[in-house]
C-alpha cells in the first residue's frame, strides 16, 4: 500500500514539474476503399491535460531497402508519462498514437507501471508526417476541439 | 571510351529524372551530388537517384558498349487524406519514364562540354535504351520499420547504349 502511496506521489510530483498537454488517440478501425485508395481511420481522443513529457532524441535511421544512406528517414524518439487515472479503462497498444505539439508520435513501446499508476510510452515521430484525416468517433468531457486542432 | 562519359550520363539520367521528380512535385536527392537538406528531410514524399555505371565494354575499335543501372527510390510518409495509392502513383510515373531511352549530353562546366547559349558546341552522345531483355521492374517494400509510418518503392531500370568514339 505503501509502494503505491510513492508511486502515485512520484507521479503527481512528475506531472507537476514536467507536465503538459497531450492527445492519446485510441485506434478503433482503418479502413481502405481499394477502389479509391482513400484510407479511413476512426479513433476515440482523450485529451490529457497533464502528462509527463520528457526528452525527445532526434536520430537518423537507415532503409533496411536500401544502401545506405539511401532511404534514410529523421526520426524523434520521445517518452511520455501518462496517469491511468486520467485515461480510465484504456488499454494502449502499438496502434495507437499520441499527438505532442501537433506532432503525431506513434507509440512504439508500452511499459505499464506497478499498481495500474501509469503508462510509460515510448513513441516515434517521423519528421515529414503529418495527422491523418482521422475520425474522431468519442472524445473524453475534457477534450478541446481536437479534430479542428491536429486533423486527427 | 573517353573520361568525360561517365559524367556526361550521370548528369543526362540526373536531368532527365529530377525534371520529372519536379513534375511530380517530390524533392529529389541524386546520389553522391545532391546535399540532403532540412526541406528534403521535412517533406512527406521524396525520391532519390542512384545511377550505377557505366559498365563499358570495347567491341571493337573504338567502338563501346555501355551499361548502365538507374535505381529510383520513392519514400511516402502517411498522413493527410490518405491515398492508399499515392506511393504507386508515382512509382508509375517513373516506371513509364524509365521505360524511355534516355538522350546523352555533354553536359558539364569542363572543356569540351556543352557551352550555354552555343548550340555549336553542343554534342549528343547517344540514347541510352532500356535493355530489351531486363524488365523495367518495381519493388514495393511497402512499411519498412514496424512503428514508422513510411512505405518505400524501389524502381529499377537497365539501360545500354553504343557508342562510337570520334
Amino acid at each position: 500500500m505503501y509502494q503505491d502511496r510513492h508511486i502515485r506521489t512520484a507521479l503527481y510530483m512528475l506531472k507537476r514539474q514536467y507536465g503538459g498537454p497531450l492527445s492519446v488517440y485510441k485506434q478503433l478501425d482503418s479502413v481502405v476503399t481499394f477502389e479509391t485508395g482513400q484510407v479511413t481511420v476512426t479513433a476515440t481522443a482523450y485529451h490529457v491535460k497533464r502528462a509527463v513529457i520528457l526528452p525527445t532524441v532526434w536520430k537518423r535511421v537507415k532503409s533496411p531497402a536500401a544502401p545506405s544512406p539511401v532511404g534514410s528517414r529523421d526520426v524523434g524518439l520521445k517518452s511520455f508519462i501518462v496517469d491511468r487515472a486520467d485515461i480510465p479503462g484504456v488499454v494502449l497498444t502499438q496502434n495507437d498514437w499520441v499527438v505532442y505539439d501537433g506532432w503525431r508520435y506513434q507509440i512504439e513501446e508500452i511499459d505499464a507501471s506497478e499498481f495500474d499508476a501509469g503508462w510509460l510510452i515510448t513513441a516515434r515521430l517521423v519528421v515529414g508526417s503529418t495527422s491523418d484525416n482521422t475520425v474522431v468517433v468519442a472524445a473524453n468531457a475534457n477534450v478541446s476541439p481536437v479534430a479542428g486542432a491536429d486533423s486527427e | 571510351m573517353r573520361d568525360a562519359w561517365p559524367r556526361w550520363i550521370a548528369g543526362s539520367i540526373a536531368k532527365e529524372l529530377s525534371a520529372l521528380a519536379a513534375e511530380l512535385g517530390l524533392p529529389v536527392l541524386v546520389n553522391f551530388t545532391s546535399d540532403r537538406t532540412d526541406a528534403f528531410s521535412q517533406a512527406a514524399d521524396t525520391v532519390e537517384i542512384r545511377i550505377t555505371g557505366p559498365f563499358v565494354q570495347r567491341l571493337s575499335h573504338e567502338y563501346w558498349r555501355a551499361d548502365v543501372d538507374v535505381s529510383v527510390l520513392l519514400t511516402c510518409r502517411h498522413g493527410g487524406t490518405r491515398d492508399a495509392y499515392r506511393i504507386n502513383r508515382f512509382a508509375g510515373a517513373f516506371q513509364e519514364a524509365m521505360s524511355e531511352p534516355i538522350a546523352i549530353w555533354n553536359c558539364g562546366r569542363e572543356a569540351g562540354d556543352y557551352v550555354a547559349g552555343s548550340p555549336s558546341t553542343l554534342v549528343h552522345l547517344g540514347c541510352l535504351v532500356p535493355r530489351r531483355e531486363v524488365a523495367v521492374k518495381t519493388v514495393n517494400f511497402g512499411q519498412v520499420h514496424p512503428t514508422d509510418r513510411v512505405e518505400q518503392v524501389e524502381i529499377n531500370g537497365k539501360y545500354r547504349m553504343e557508342v562510337e568514339a570520334s
